[in-house]
């Protein structure tokens, strides 16, 4: 490993104990490992926005506009000024007199996305879930896969009846309610379960780093050799 | 013992958490590993994939869901190495790129795909795969990409024009494409489901954290996902499946040691919560 990668390691170590010395009590060194991440992601953020955005979706069209270096110019390519004009008529929210030139792009945003995503919302996450739920009839093979079906069918129905206000929860509308909230606390906690996998494994990985590649070869190591 | 426990300071518990990673960490032990049906169902649909047919790995993902989707990555571009089959990898989250080249690295630099006599990779950039690095605005990227893959990118991440590469031969749009595999920590997975698959018919495997996985399986089941890996569970079923044994099989033995300690616990504190109820005291 080179001095430049053991210089990493060690600024990662001591920002990893930083950290999590949060565990222990509020401090400046969680204070700063928590800024200076704020800042970097940020920075690097905006860097690669710069270059896999900035650049290639405006810079170079504009540059193929005009014709740089012996490449001959390509006018069709000046049609990128219409979205790089309507981006910068954002910038008008700063002028008091000029603000509602905002409206145009934002405007243009939501026609456009809600064009785009409404349709194809609706068909991935609401028909072809309809569908699923009704087609699962078709070739049941075992007990298993029946069950399967029953408890998808079930989940829905009482799941829909407990969001379902029009009506007051009462009696069978009550009880199928009720069955409702134990098939979303079911998912819920599902849920929950995973993500306190995720929280550990986020841990684990980190106690591999503290232990494998910093202490291992640099702690450890670096006293082990003092003494051979 | 019941009043220390019920006034037992918390950072104690930390302590417990921290000895049980530890520990399994610094002498690592085996556990039994069965593969989920959602595991199988991906490795299946990447399997049948055959030689020269054109991937796209698409990486929604940070260093904050490395532990979980790196062991997936790096398990999957070996099965699709080993397929022969083609491979594009992109970019839908900002900081995705480093750990993506980080992946192919291990991976074509590792014993199985080194030619033992020159010790060079036996695979190339450009010709076995691609990567064209990250791009702003997923869902029109996704748009985009759908009738002309290099045409959009124009060049890989290294600025070599993408059209010229041997590796996307006779690929165009979405047509071309045999199977993308999205790893996600967040919305990109919704994406491919939305529009790669929904409105272009593009089949899709994704690869997921832990924290999002139980949304994921309702797609599964109706058949708009090939197959499903979940967390670092499935990333440990994904490496036994290829047989490459890496961080994923050796994180979830220690999982398991945590996630036992995690139930103790949950249970111990709802059984304080009982007894101080019967009793009627607090139950802060």
């Amino acid at each position: 490993m080179t001095f430049t990668q053991e210089i990493g390691v060690w600024i990662a170590a001591a920002l990893t104990l930083c950290l999590y010395s949060f565990l222990y009590r509020d401090n400046p060194f969680y204070k700063f490992a928590e800024h200076l991440f704020v800042g970097v992601a940020q920075g690097y953020a905006t860097a690669r926005t710069y270059f896999d955005a900035f650049l290639p979706y405006v810079w170079t069209p504009l540059t193929k506009a005009v014709g740089a270096g012996d490449a001959p110019a390509q006018p069709l390519e000046f049609v990128i000024v219409i979205p790089i004009g309507l981006g910068l008529l954002f910038f008008a929210r700063f002028t008091k007199s000029h603000g509602w030139l905002t409206r145009l792009p934002m405007a243009f945003l939501i026609g456009t996305f809600a064009g785009i995503s409404i349709p194809a919302t609706l068909n991935a996450q609401i028909f072809s879930q309809m569908n699923a739920t009704i087609t699962g009839f078709d070739g049941l093979e075992g007990f298993g896969s029946v069950l399967k079906i029953m408890l998808i069918l079930v989940g829905v129905f009482t799941a829909l009846t407990y969001f379902f206000f029009s009506v007051e929860h009462r009696g069978t509308v009550g009880w199928f309610s009720r069955v409702g909230i134990w098939f979303l606390m079911i998912g819920f906690g599902s849920a929950f379960g995973n993500t306190v996998m995720n929280r550990v494994m986020l841990l684990i990985q980190r106690a591999e780093f503290l232990i494998h590649d910093w202490m291992g070869p640099y702690v450890f190591g670096r006293i082990a050799g003092l003494f051979s | 013992m019941w009043k220390f426990l019920e006034t037992i300071d918390r950072r104690w518990v930390f302590v417990l958490v921290a000895v049980a990673v530890i520990v399994p960490t610094v002498l690592p032990f085996k556990v039994p590993m069965p593969i989920s049906s959602a595991t199988q169902s991906a490795y299946e649909a990447i399997d049948a994939l055959e030689e020269g047919d054109f991937v796209i790995l698409s990486l929604g993902y940070g260093p904050s869901s490395l532990a979980e989707l790196q062991p997936q990555a790096n398990a999957i571009l070996r099965h699709c190495f080993r397929r022969k089959v083609r491979v594009l990898m992109m970019s839908l989250w900002p900081d995705a790129p480093p750990l993506g080249a980080t992946a192919v690295r291990e991976v074509i630099g590792s014993d199985e795909f080194t030619d033992a006599a020159t010790g060079a990779s036996r695979l190339f950039e450009g010709v076995d795969f691609a990567d064209v690095g990250y791009r702003s605005g997923a869902t029109n990227v996704i748009l985009r990409m759908s009738t002309d893959i290099p045409g959009f990118f124009d060049t890989d991440a290294r600025g070599e024009p993408l059209a010229s590469l041997p590796v996307m031969q006779g690929v165009r749009g979405f047509d071309d494409v045999g199977l993308v595999i999205d790893l996600a920590a967040g919305d990109s997975a919704d994406w491919w489901i939305i529009y790669g698959n929904g409105r272009f018919g593009v089949d899709v495997v994704v690869g997921v954290t832990g924290v999002i996985v139980s949304q994921m399986y309702p797609f599964l089941n109706s058949g708009q996902l090939l197959g499903l890996i979940g967390g670092g569970v499935g990333a440990a079923e994904y490496e036994a499946l290829v047989d490459a044994p890496g961080a994923g099989m050796k994180r979830v033995s220690t999982l398991s040691i945590v996630h036992t300690l995690v139930i103790a616990l949950v249970v111990l504190g709802n059984v304080i919560y009982l007894r101080q109820r019967r009793s009627g005291g607090s139950a802060a």
